[in-house]
């Protein structure tokens, strides 16, 4: 069975391109979240095997929507893709329960590469 | 990658994106708090992320370079001075430019040095250090290495989470929603335009096949077509906002351009309208807040003069009144001066010498006139009077009308009167000398059949006698140019017209019909009375007529 994905970023343009990457590597994207309390709803909701979050979005920010969801499922795999790429923010996302961080704008094998390691 | 289809995606969003930097930084312009920098610093941040993945250089430099600027901003490390909002007002207008550049042609690469430079500029006065904000394109090597951090020693400014959300409360079930291209709306309706018509067909074909089966399937595809049409119709209706807010800006430079104050008001933008009727509505009421900024408001040293505060209101509003929207551009500048019109259009020859006042549906009939002034001065801004001529031209073309309220020395009102959709509307059809007619319901108020009592002359022009009321009457025959009918018989169209009350005298009213409006570009020559033209349920043409210009 393919690894199920739930998508989380506030810009359609960036679900659109992460989802497709993740399709096309024969994952099933089974949710999308604009926002980080959507996010953390949805991943209730549908328990992916995978999150991608992003950092900066409306009502609740990434960072703490990890920090939520690994509260609620400590087994919960995040891979953080934003375009923050400052080390500190990087060093919060994976303290937060994030377990890796890729940075936009990614290369798609980038991404797989990040996916696999995560999933594995 | 799918580059054409990022491409569209990309100018969508972007484009919400730069309505949202201009709505933001009109907000903090006006004194708004910590969450519209956040705002604004968002929507910088997520241009910056898909100009990145697009490939597009320029807009990811400038959007680096925006955010960075804004960042300090939401430290309070800079003060929001009007010269960095003028420069971040700049700096989105740069990306505007430089989106509406690359989505015309993927490989261009705009220019925006000047922009970048001007902010790093900013930065530098204000004593700051442009601080390089690193976005390598790769994954940190040493991402599990990386020292625990404090929370304390966080750079990472937490405004922009809401720990007020806490997850564990039940989020609001946010209503699931599609992107679907406007075009495709478009198409949808006029699809389900092409099907109400052959309802309209088959309902004829079935009632003289007269079998009952056939009959009882027609009734029900029927209703299924009638629900069909509203929840495409329904879909098709946006928020007036999202036309009225791109107006903010525009208000904002155009008063500091003319040295004016002004506090712009947007009311009811909520309210939906078809979005046929919005695309149309944007440009007219463009004209009108810029004549009211131009003509109607004073300047702080004339208002004071008047004894009134300096700032000016202006109020664009909209409300909803049964099938129409209303939509008023409400100003208290100083007002139009019957008098002035009057000797103006004296001098111009277009009233009665003995003409003492005018009311005020003349004074826009008179204003609206291509090249007539109220004033002797030509502005820049927005010409003589330009403008008001275009805006009753369309407004009367969708179906609506133009109203004016004055008052001098205390302001003026103009409010436009709109369907709520254009698309599909109830019309009465009537026939007169061998072609079908179809006249808008919304003016409609009876029909009856003329009797020979009814017709007789009051100061030389025909009237209609209607229980004791003396109605000016319209021959629609004479207004097309054909004969009186030999016998003298017809139906009488009653019309109330916003200002007055109409008989029309057609031959045959032959019953009421939805149709479908299909864009009508009169041919030269063209009678003004015609505003479209649409397809019967018996498949032939027909024109529509435009009530207010016949009567």
């Amino acid at each position: 069975m393919n690894s199920t994905v739930l998508v989380c970023d506030d810009a359609v343009f960036m679900r659109t391109m992460i989802s497709d990457i993740l399709t096309q590597a024969g994952l099933d994207v089974i949710g999308e979240a604009e926002s980080g309390a959507e996010a953390v709803q949805k991943y209730r909701d549908l328990k992916p095997d995978l999150v991608t979050m992003d950092i900066i979005m409306p009502e609740m920010g990434g960072i703490d929507a990890v920090r939520a969801i690994t509260e609620y499922d400590p087994q919960a795999r995040v891979l953080m893709c934003s375009a923050m790429g400052q080390q500190a923010l990087v060093a919060e996302a994976i303290q937060a329960g994030a377990k890796d961080f890729v940075v936009k704008p990614f290369q798609p094998s980038r991404v797989l590469e990040a996916v696999q390691r995560v999933l594995g | 990658m799918n580059a054409p289809r990022y491409a569209e995606l990309f100018r969508a969003e972007a484009r919400e994106r730069l309505t949202e930097m201009n709505n933001a930084l009109l907000a903090i312009e006006r004194g708004a708090g910590p969450e519209r920098v956040s705002e604004l610093f968002r929507a910088v941040h997520n241009m910056k992320g898909m100009s990145a993945a697009m490939g597009y250089q320029s807009i990811r430099d400038l959007s680096h370079a925006l955010e960075a600027l804004i960042e300090h901003l939401r430290r309070d490390e800079i003060e929001p001075s009007p010269a960095v909002i003028g420069a971040l007002f700049d700096a989105v207008d740069a990306l505007e430019s430089a989106v509406v550049l690359v989505s015309g042609d993927r490989n261009a690469s705009p220019d925006v040095s000047a922009a970048i430079a001007m902010l790093e500029e900013l930065a530098k006065q204000n004593d700051i250090e442009v601080e390089e904000v690193t976005m390598p394109t790769m994954e940190w090597p040493s991402l599990q290495a990386a020292p625990p951090i404090q929370p304390r020693q966080m750079r990472y400014t937490p405004t922009l989470s809401h720990p007020a959300v806490a997850y564990g409360s039940p989020v609001a079930e946010g209503k699931r929603s599609v992107r679907v291209d406007a075009e495709r709306l478009d198409s949808l309706m006029t699809l389900v335009g092409e099907l109400v018509i052959a309802r309209g067909r088959l309902t004829e074909l079935a009632r003289q096949a007269a079998v009952p089966e056939l009959m009882d399937v027609m009734s029900h595809a029927s209703r299924l077509i009638g629900s069909l049409q509203d929840e495409i119709t329904k879909s098709r209706m946006v928020p007036v906002g999202q036309a009225f807010e791109r107006f903010e800006r525009m208000v904002r430079d155009m008063s500091h351009e003319l040295g004016k104050q002004v506090v712009f008001e947007l009311r009811g933008t909520g309210i939906e309208v078809d979005k046929s009727v919005l695309d149309e509505i944007g440009d007219p009421v463009m004209h009108l807040l810029r004549n009211a900024l131009d003509h109607g408001v004073e300047s702080p040293a004339e208002r004071r003069k008047a004894g009134k505060p300096p700032t000016a209101k202006l109020v664009l509003s909209a409300e909803r009144e049964r099938q129409a929207v209303v939509i008023h551009v409400a100003d208290d500048g100083r007002g139009i001066d019957g008098r002035t019109v009057l000797e103006n259009a004296l001098a111009a020859g277009l009233v009665s010498p003995v003409r003492k006042e005018l009311t005020e549906a003349e004074i826009l009939e008179l204003i609206a006139r291509p090249g007539f002034s109220t004033t002797s001065k030509v502005s820049r801004v927005s010409g003589r009077g330009v403008g008001l001529d275009v805006v009753a031209t369309k407004v009367k073309s969708l179906g609506g009308s133009v109203e004016l309220t004055t008052a001098p020395g205390e302001g003026t009102t103009i409010t436009i009167r709109l369907p709520v959709t254009l698309a599909i509307i109830q019309a009465l059809l009537a026939r007169t000398a061998g072609e079908t007619y179809a006249l808008p319901v919304t003016h409609v108020v009876e029909t009856m059949v003329l009797t020979p009592d009814m017709p007789s002359f009051e100061d030389g022009r025909e009237v209609l006698s209607i229980r004791g009321e003396k109605l000016p009457a319209v021959r629609l025959r004479a207004k097309l140019g054909y004969p009186p009918r030999g016998n003298g018989a017809g139906h009488v169209v009653v019309l109330d017209l916003p200002e007055r009350r109409v008989s029309l005298i057609v031959d045959e009213c032959i019953g009421q019909q939805e149709i479908v409006v299909k864009p009508f570009d009169a041919a030269r020559g063209m009678p003004q009375m015609f505003s479209g033209a649409t397809i019967l349920s018996n498949g032939a043409p027909a024109l529509i007529l435009d009530t207010r210009s016949v009567a």
